[in-house]
């Protein structure tokens, strides 16, 4: 049989026939307001983030933060041509700082004496150290080159040109790293682990210069909170979940009006003008502009477990809110009939880099958290 | 014509119906949206030329539903069907639309059991369509969207499907002028009324919802015809028939359908999910129809017709078992003739072709609007020739219908409606034992 595709065509189908016709849903703009934002302590880990790092600042607001990199380099090649005038650096990236952009801080380098594990590291794990393998004064400069005392150094070339078959076994634990430590209480650096490095430069054009990239990383955290009396209408909320910022939000069908809402927004306000206040002049504390939404059980927040947030959101410069498009993820719930966890904010991204923030709660009159809900109802 | 063209004719026609079927409607009329569908008159192929039902119109080279009394006059073999293109035009006071489409109009096989004494027949044909759609285009400012920016998304409201009869039907000759038939059918369809809506912002998720409705249910067709000869003159023909089709009682499913985009939470990996809900069985009826017509045929050239038809949809219950206050009987009366040249052995093309005319008026079903409501009537002018085949029984009709509907009063809409149709009848003798080789 002879199949042909007869053409339909709607030139212009119009609207006609509107008045006996079916009717146009209507389009509803909600808006539900989140009955509360309050902050948990969640166990959390800063080990092999990617950021980690180094320095002592008293934040008037946020407290006083004394923190430690803890690094320990990759092993080169045993076929990497060594020279006779080779000298090792420790190049670091810096992202960016919290603190005073214009005072100069020394940071010191120790090497690590004992093993220890990235995977594992909280905030108040330490390293044993022992001697003072460099030192570096840090004013401004997003680069930070840290000359490695030769102490250290010719240990690292011995692992190098080691022939042992277990020689990545015996590095990692006769070198087991180095610890950044800051000394002035004036600055923290937030150092990009991907592309920071030991670099060897044999100081010979004909010789190549080899970086060794970081093998693992962590972040020892000391903080003490400062005396400051927040409004009532702020919480604060920080990005390493010792203060994470906890909604009371159950999505169901009955909070968003519709089983299938077409949008739905978590709108969130961050306070700027009474934690800019608090600033020094020429003190500034590093913003991504980003912030997670994580949906958390019980069970993943009782063990440290590392969860990839649902969503990063951006801040939207107009207005100072950031907007979490939620609306799949509430279609999920509804259709589940169950919410699998509660939903959490940070202040900032969980990447390592220390970064608090002040959050409009459901105190405020006209800033308090809430969800727009964008939806049909059938007439 | 040759009888190769014939048949290629009519398997492009049939292969053509099943690829038109299987396509995507658009819109027809925008009344279709109003209880099961707008009511479908399939004529044969000769009454479509006329602007006539054709329950008096009998012609052993066409095929024709109109009259089950009918098939009894089988004396070839004849399967039949058409293609049909329609244009319409609507307008009402908010603005105009067009719409053209392409489908399938019907497919019957007749065949003589005892030539023409008893024949029989096996047809599927539409009974109503719903075929309409309306798209509109909004636009929600900033402050009443939950955004800064204004929010812009289209609504298309459709619907696509109706009601088709499949039919077994017998005709009885029971002596030189009177043929009684019945035609006992299924009468099958589904209705989908659809909302989509898409939006040109990003981060919103559109939605597609169906309703949908399911229909099955027996009917059954009664057919009368006579003719009597020499009435007013010793050449002419007097033809009556009537047709009575039984109220059908459908049974009716009805269900919900969703489209929905989903976010799996364990993966964060967007799925997209059908859900389909069942709504519950309920009851329409398919109301009543009489038809009533005759013909007259002072001589082998002409032929005059006239016919009427009238649907109980005032009885109609909708799936809830409501009445729907929009409803009216329907009556459509129609009017028409025909000349038939002569065949000559040395013609052309058009050699011994059939020139058809003719009118119909239908009040329509539909009553609409303040007080007693408007009558939502059609006015068809409608022409058509017969091409016969140089051997056997066969044609290719082609007929054309040019009209009105409705009125752009009190909020309704004016329609201007063309359509085009391609009808073929493949006869054949046939289960003829040959007597000479």
């Amino acid at each position: 049989m002879i199949l042909v595709i007869l053409a339909s065509q709607c030139d212009n189908p119009g609207s006609i026939g509107r008045s006996f016709g079916p009717t146009d849903p209507t389009f509803v703009a909600d808006t539900v307001a989140i009955p509360g934002l309050s902050t948990r302590n969640i166990p959390s880990l800063t080990g092999n983030l990617g950021h980690v790092s180094a320095g002592i600042y008293n934040d008037p607001l946020f407290g006083r933060y004394e923190t430690e990199a803890v690094i320990q380099p990759t092993l080169g090649a045993r076929s990497d041509s060594v020279g006779p005038n080779v000298k090792f650096y420790l190049d670091l990236r810096v992202t960016g700082i919290t603190g005073d952009t214009t005072a100069f801080s020394r940071f010191e380098v120790y090497e690590i004496t004992r093993r220890w594990r990235a995977s594992t590291w909280t905030m108040d794990s330490t390293a044993v150290v022992g001697a003072q393998v460099g030192t570096v004064l840090h004013q401004k400069g997003d680069t930070i080159r840290i000359d490695l005392n030769p102490s250290w150094t010719i240990r690292y070339l011995a692992a190098l040109k080691d022939t042992a078959s277990k020689r990545d076994s015996i590095y990692v634990a006769s070198l087991p790293g180095l610890l950044i430590r800051g000394v002035d209480p004036n600055k923290l650096l937030f150092i990009n682990t991907q592309v920071s490095s030991l670099t060897m430069d044999n100081q010979d054009s004909t010789l190549a210069v080899r970086r060794y990239g970081l093998r693992q990383f962590a972040t020892s955290i000391d903080h003490t909170p400062a005396a400051v009396a927040l409004p009532d209408s702020l919480t604060l909320v920080d990005n390493l979940f010792t203060s994470a910022g906890l909604l009371d939000l159950t999505i169901s069908s009955t909070l968003l009006g519709s089983r299938f809402p077409n949008r739905v927004d978590l709108v969130l306000f961050e306070d700027s003008t009474f934690a800019r206040n608090t600033l020094p002049p020429g003190h500034v504390r590093y913003r991504s502009r980003q912030i997670p939404v994580y949906l958390l059980t019980d069970t993943q927040i009782r063990f440290s477990i590392v969860a990839e947030p649902l969503l990063l959101v951006n801040r939207d410069p107009g207005d100072g809110s950031y907007r979490a498009n939620i609306t799949l993820l509430s279609r999920s719930i509804i259709q589940a009939n169950r919410q699998n966890g509660r939903f959490y904010i940070l202040g900032d991204r969980y990447n390592g880099i220390i970064s608090p923030a002040l959050y409009f709660n459901e105190r405020a009159p006209a800033r308090k958290p809430k969800l727009l809900v964008s939806r049909f109802e059938r007439n | 014509m040759s009888a190769r063209v014939f048949l290629l004719i009519g398997l492009w026609t049939a292969g053509a119906g099943i690829a038109a079927a299987q396509s995507e409607l658009k819109g027809t009329t925008s009344y279709s949206y109003l209880g099961i569908g707008f009511p479908v008159d399939v004529r044969s192929s000769q009454a479509s030329g006329m602007g006539v039902t054709g329950v008096s119109l009998a012609n052993r080279f066409s095929s024709s539903y109109a009259n089950p009394a009918m098939y009894s006059q089988a004396f070839f073999t004849t399967i039949g069907g058409g293609v049909l293109y329609r244009r319409h035009g609507a307008e009402d006071d908010f603005g105009t639309s067009t719409n053209a489409q392409v489908d399938f109009s019907h497919f019957q096989f007749v065949f003589p059991v005892l030539r023409e004494r008893l024949g029989a027949s096996f047809g599927v044909y539409p009974v109503t369509e719903t075929s309409y759609q309306m798209t509109t285009r909004t636009e929600i400012l900033p402050a009443f969207n939950n955004s800064s920016d204004t929010l812009r998304y289209q609504t298309a409201l459709t619907g696509r499907g109706g009601l088709n009869r499949m039919e077994i039907g017998v005709g009885y000759r029971v002596n030189r002028w009177l043929s009684v038939g019945y035609a006992p059918s299924l009468v099958f369809g589904t209705i989908r009324n659809e909302i989509d809506i898409t939006f040109e912002n990003g981060g919103y998720q559109g939605e597609n919802q169906q309703n949908v409705l399911t229909n099955v249910g027996f009917g059954n067709r009664l057919g009368v015809f006579a003719t009597f000869d020499k009435v007013l003159d010793p050449r002419d023909v007097l033809a009556v028939g009537a047709t009575v089709s039984m109220p059908v009682r459908l049974n009716t499913d009805k269900s919900y359908r969703e489209v929905r985009n989903f976010q799996d939470p364990a993966t964060n990996v967007n799925v997209r999910r059908v859900f389909t809900e069942e709504l519950g069985r309920g009851d329409n009826e398919l109301p009543l129809e009489v038809a009533a017509g005759i013909t007259y045929y002072p001589n082998l050239q002409w032929l005059v017709s006239g016919d009427v038809l009238v649907q109980n949809w005032r009885s109609y219950a909708n799936f809830e078992g409501e009445s729907e206050s929009y409803l009216r009987n329907r009556v459509k009366a129609g009017l028409g003739g025909q000349y038939t040249a002569e065949f000559r052995s040395d013609g052309g093309l058009f050699n011994g072709a059939a020139y058809r005319a003719g009118l119909s008026y239908d009040t329509g079903h539909l009553a609409m609007g303040p007080g007693n409501g408007t009558a939502i009537s059609t006015i068809l002018f409608t022409g058509g020739i017969g091409i016969p085949s140089r051997v056997g029984g066969s044609s290719v009709d082609l007929s054309f219908d040019y009209g009105f509907r409705g009125t752009t009063s009190h909020d309704l809409v004016r329609e201007q409606i063309f359509a085009f149709r391609v009808s073929f009848n493949l006869s054949e003798l046939m289960f003829l034992q040959r007597k000479l080789d």
